[in-house]
């Protein structure tokens, strides 16, 4: 039997140990890549996560503790290599290395929390470009139990005074006798009486005191509970803006306040970089409070006050500017952000300034998502501004424009309307189709007149969702028009759909002033392209059936007679409509009344 | 996988379910086990007191025993952990859970380990053996180890401390001292450094200060002794970055009683750091006065929370750390009836922090007379004033809280025993106020002796009163006595 032979066996198993390290290693730095490369709710760096943190336990349950020794561009295992950074810096040592970590320790009991934190802090780090934010700080603010992390301790390098040097010249040999006895009994007083002595009357009041500190009632506790919560619930900024407010009131010095306004300009533009934007919302919405309280106040022909809600304006103004916008959009398509709450919200809080910027956005947004949001913006804050909307129609990229128009629909203001003048014969098919559908929701001659003018659009699509809104508007202008064009000989050779469309808007708009019109159309004969003239005839029937009027009816009565068989089957179908139609006009009534 | 997911997530909601209830009943566990072992040094087993104490232990510990295994009670790093969850206390549970880690400390051991079947017979002897147990001997732990197992206490264990995290050099008690020292200079420096950087108008680099205060809360949630003896030396050369250290520490003390995250013990940290940044920009004829300050001065003395603010505007970037620190800066001279300054346009609320910062830079103002020249008050003197001032200009809660931490009596106090001997508080005592730990520095007659510590809690056997009490406190700076030489 061969002998058994210890070192061979344990250094297969130190290799095995070692082999496994580098694997672990190596999924930790996966699980960073993965979170570099894909957006935070993806699913790839969530397995991944789980992955590392299973491993990572299954590692601790046989081994107790994993500790890892950092230097600058490796990890080490046992005084082995398990990792290197590949050239460039930025890797997983190099990051660990650079705050000052030498060690890093996962230890028996991890939680998944805990790896999530780790991996958090980690990812942040290689993200950020803030300096001052390390990852030693935001560990050590996690807190945790089961990962641990050696920190160069340069705080250690100081200079310490030493207790001998302080002088030891006291003396209590006389004073403290006075201390202890009062002066008039002190002469009547030797040095064995003063162990004797005590203080009634002090420790009477010190056993008051302790009663009084030593147990909190119930709502001591609660107030202090109060607190806490108060405090969990307040972010920091708000507490900073209200201060930044005061100190802005009574700063005396226009040089000084001026001074600050830029410090506040420079914070904007950091908070937008964190995208924080719900930070820079408030901030711009404090800023605007106070330039109309500086406005407000009776003082108002103070110069002072006068000079400082201009300058505050100038700031809110300047974050609503072209270049800082732009910035904006860049962050939102590089960082790939997918929550828009708050930078609705940022935008919302601006100037009217900022709109052409934010128009602008729809250009350089590589979301749909986003473009979406911008839109809701404008919409809010267009309301009062359709002009400055309204340049947005010139942009040369069709989305743009189509974007804009769709904004000045949903605003409704008539003064959108020479601005979709300008473009309902853009050559882009989807634009002209968002200004006709626009066109519907603004009131005023206006916009009828563009519907009516849409009639002669190349694109029936656009002709017939132009039928259909002056039909919705109840357009009375385009009843000449539409005659003109029903009364033409060409008109039976026009597609069906569009046919019927303009003989139903016909109807709709002109009412019982149809009636005579649409029944000469059926009682008109012609002899030439027969199909599509009683196909004209039958539309024109149910045309008539739209209209709310006992003429109509007694018409298509009068009509259901004919020899035509379609013509007759048209109109007993157009007068069974109509009796539908006032079924259920009449059954809300009935089942009130029953 | 599909199958793997719904079970892993069921496990996982069981851990959680089965942590908090570990954190609930730990709470409760180590609040009974402090109330258990003070009774049990007052009363006898017999005592109905006692009984009813002992029963509510037995009944927790057995309500747990049912779900778990086995209970180990451990303390490690500042913190106290039933079966692996650490448990947290705010000011309400503190006080059980120091007086325990300090019980564990001086008996030597880490971990409580308890198992079934537990009697109510073996629990209590327990009980009776640590709230009797010697703490001066030379080997504690073997001494308290000998009784368990001679009162056949044979389902609860005691282990010695043996994590590699808290053995090592620097958990002997000198060493500790020696580097809180360190640590507790370098953020003077670090203070220091910052401070110049406002003065001269550079931007102010945050991360040396963020990792000094980092170290200190480290220091302080382990053993807050050391740091807090420090704060009550007052004669440094460079008082004004020393007081601003010392707020530092006392708020962070305060923030950790209050039960504060990590997170929020560093930003409070870093605020009380700072409160007084704005300093810098006062003419240095007004700071380095030596006597009382006219009007004028005043007038200019009371810029600085708002030159605070625009001071740390400068830094680089605004971060939550900043913040917090301007909205401290801004409103701890405010006083928490707002009747401080800088006066306001709009009524508010004072901000936690703020609230915070304010009693401790009172309290060390006040004992110092390094500001604006006026004469120190002794610790308790200037306690006792501060507190005819709650809830005008202190929150009067959060004062109960500081006081309560600093005992009535703080580290630093020079006080007259009943026995005539004179002696330095040392350590504060959260289970008897009145009864810190002290050095005495001079016997009966005044003269020097060899310095020795003694715990005032002691009973003498003979009388069955305590061997000795605080009859008064003393003004070191009429003897010329500089505490930091008994500090050190």
């Amino acid at each position: 039997m061969p002998e058994f032979d210890f070192e061979t066996e344990f250094e297969e198993l130190n290799l095995v140990e070692l082999e496994s390290v580098k694997r672990l290693v190596q999924l930790l730095n996966n699980t960073l890549k993965s979170l570099l490369i894909y957006p935070d709710n993806n699913p790839i760096p969530k397995e991944f996560k789980r992955k590392l943190f299973l491993s990572l336990s299954e590692f601790l349950d046989s081994q107790d503790e994993l500790k890892l020794d950092v230097e600058h561009s490796r990890l080490l295992f046992d005084e082995k290599v398990v990792y290197e950074d590949g050239e460039k810096e930025g890797g997983l040592a190099y990051v660990l290395h650079k705050d000052g970590i030498r060690e890093l320790a996962f230890l028996k009991g991890l939680e998944q929390g805990e790896i999530e934190d780790l991996v958090e802090v980690m990812e942040a780090t290689l993200k950020s470009t803030d300096l001052e934010e390390d990852m030693v700080t935001m560990l050590w603010e996690k807190d945790l139990n089961h990962i641990k992390c050696l920190v160069v301790d340069d705080l250690l390098d100081v200079d310490v005074p030493s207790a001998e040097d302080i002088p030891d010249d006291w003396d209590f040999s006389r004073l403290l006798y006075s201390e202890i006895v009062p002066a008039e009994q002190g002469a009547e007083l030797g040095v064995e009486d003063r162990q004797d002595l005590t203080y009634k009357s002090r420790e009477e009041q010190t056993r008051k005191l302790l009663k009084r500190l030593k147990e909190f009632s119930p709502e001591e506790v609660k107030s202090i509970q109060q607190l806490l919560e108060m405090d969990n619930r307040r972010r920091s900024l708000d507490g900073f803006l209200n201060i930044l407010t005061e100190i802005f009131i009574e700063e005396k010095d226009f040089s000084e306040f001026s001074q600050m306004m830029e410090t506040v300009e420079r914070i904007l533009g950091t908070l937008i970089n964190m995208t924080d934007f719900h930070s820079a919302a408030k901030m711009v919405r404090g800023l605007k409070r106070f330039e109309k309280m500086m406005q407000k106040s009776p003082e108002h022909t103070d110069p002072l006050k006068k000079n400082k809600a201009e300058r505050t304006r100038k700031v809110v103004d300047g974050a609503g500017e072209e270049e800082n916008i732009k910035r904006i959009s860049q962050i939102l398509n590089e960082r790939e952000i997918t929550e828009f709450s708050t930078v609705k919200e940022y935008l919302f809080s601006l100037n009217w300034n900022s709109i052409s910027p934010i128009i602008h956005m729809l250009g350089d947004l590589k979301g749909f998502l986003a473009r979406r949001m911008v839109c809701e913006v404008l919409m809010e804050k267009g309301k009062d501004h359709p002009e400055l909307l309204g340049e947005g129609t010139s942009d040369k990229r069709w989305y743009v424009v189509r974007n804009v128009v769709f904004v000045l629909g949903t605003i409704g203001s008539e003064r959108g309307s020479k601005f979709l003048k300008q473009v309902i014969h853009h050559p882009d098919l989807r634009v002209r189709r968002e200004v006709v559908t626009a066109l519907f929701k603004i009131p005023g001659s206006e916009a009828g007149t563009l519907l009516i003018s849409s009639l002669k659009d190349k694109d029936k699509r656009i002709r017939i969702l132009a039928l259909r809104g002056l039909a919705q508007r109840k357009e009375k202008e385009a009843m000449p028009v539409l005659m003109n064009i029903l009364g033409d000989d060409q008109f039976k050779d026009k597609a069906p759909e569009e046919k019927k469309n303009m003989l139903e808007s016909f109807a709709t708009i002109a009412k019982g002033e149809a009636i005579s019109f649409l029944v000469k159309m059926v009682n008109k004969r012609s002899w030439l392209k027969r199909d599509k003239h009683n196909e004209t005839r039958i539309f024109a029937i149910g045309a008539l059936s739209l209209i709310d009027a006992p003429e109509a009816k007694a018409a298509l009565v009068q009509l259901s007679k004919k020899r035509n068989k379609a013509i007759r089957q048209a109109c007993q179908y157009a007068l069974q409509r109509i009796e539908y139609r006032l079924t259920r006009r009449d059954e809300p009534t009935k089942v009130t009344q029953s | 996988m599909t199958t793997e997911s719904p079970t892993k997530t069921k496990k996982e909601e069981v851990t959680k379910v089965q942590k908090l209830y570990l954190l609930k009943q730990g709470k409760s566990l180590v609040c009974q086990l402090y109330v258990s072992i003070r009774t049990a040094q007052i009363y006898d087993r017999s005592n109905l007191v006692y009984e009813r104490q002992g029963e509510n232990l037995f009944g927790l510990i057995k309500a747990l025993l049912e779900k778990e295994q086995e209970i180990f009670v451990k303390s490690k790093e500042g913190y106290l952990f039933l079966n692996e969850t650490r448990l947290k206390f705010s000011f309400d549970g503190y006080v059980s859970s120091k007086f325990l880690m300090e019980t564990f400390r001086k008996l030597q051991f880490e971990s409580l380990v308890i198992s079934s079947p537990l009697t109510a017979e073996e629990l209590d002897e327990f009980v009776f053996a640590l709230a009797h147990a010697d703490m001066e001997c030379e080997n504690p732990f073997e001494s308290l180890q000998k009784r368990i197992l001679s009162s056949n206490i044979q389902h609860i264990r005691i282990e010695k401390f043996a994590s590699e995290w808290d053995v090592g050099d620097e958990s002997l008690p000198e060493n500790q001292k020696k580097l809180a020292k360190k640590r507790f200079f370098k953020t003077i420096s670090v203070a220091q450094e910052m401070m110049e950087s406002g003065r001269t108008g550079r931007s102010i680099n945050t991360v040396k200060s963020k990792r000094a205060i980092q170290f200190l809360i480290d220091q302080l949630i382990k053993n807050e002794t050391n740091l807090m003896s420090l704060t009550s030396i007052k004669n440094f050369d460079e008082y004004t970055f020393a007081h601003s250290v010392n707020v530092c520490v006392l708020s962070v003390s305060l923030g950790v009683r209050l039960g504060l995250s990590k997170r929020e013990l560093s930003e409070l940290g870093f605020a009380a750091l700072f409160h007084d940044v704005g300093k810098v920009r006062l003419p240095l004829n007004i700071l380095n006065k030596a006597g009382e300050l006219n009007e004028q001065e005043w007038e200019e003395v009371r810029k600085h929370p708002v030159f605070g603010v625009k001071t740390l505007l400068s830094k680089r970037s605004l971060d939550r750390f900043s913040t917090r620190a301007m909205v401290v800066s801004f409103e701890h001279h405010l006083k928490l009836d707002l009747s401080g300054y800088p006066q306001l346009s709009f009524k508010k609320d004072l901000n936690l922090f703020s609230r915070i910062v304010t009693i401790a830079d009172v309290y060390d103002s006040m004992t110092s007379g390094r500001v604006y020249a006026k004469t120190p008050l002794t610790p308790d003197e200037a306690l006792r004033r501060m507190l005819g001032k709650e809830g005008k200009a202190f929150d009067p809660v959060l004062l109960k809280v500081f006081i309560n931490m600093l005992g009535i009596y703080p580290v630093g106090s020079v006080v007259i025993l009943d026995s005539g001997e004179v002696g330095v508080v040392m350590k504060a005592n959260p289970a008897e106020l009145s009864r810190p730990e002290m050095a005495i520095i001079a016997d009966k007659f005044g003269k020097k002796d060899k310095m020795e510590t003694v715990d005032l809690t002691k009973i003498d056997d003979k009388t069955g009163k305590h061997k000795r009490t605080i009859l008064k406190t003393i003004d070191p700076y009429q003897y010329k006595l500089d505490i930091a030489r008994y500090i050190y």
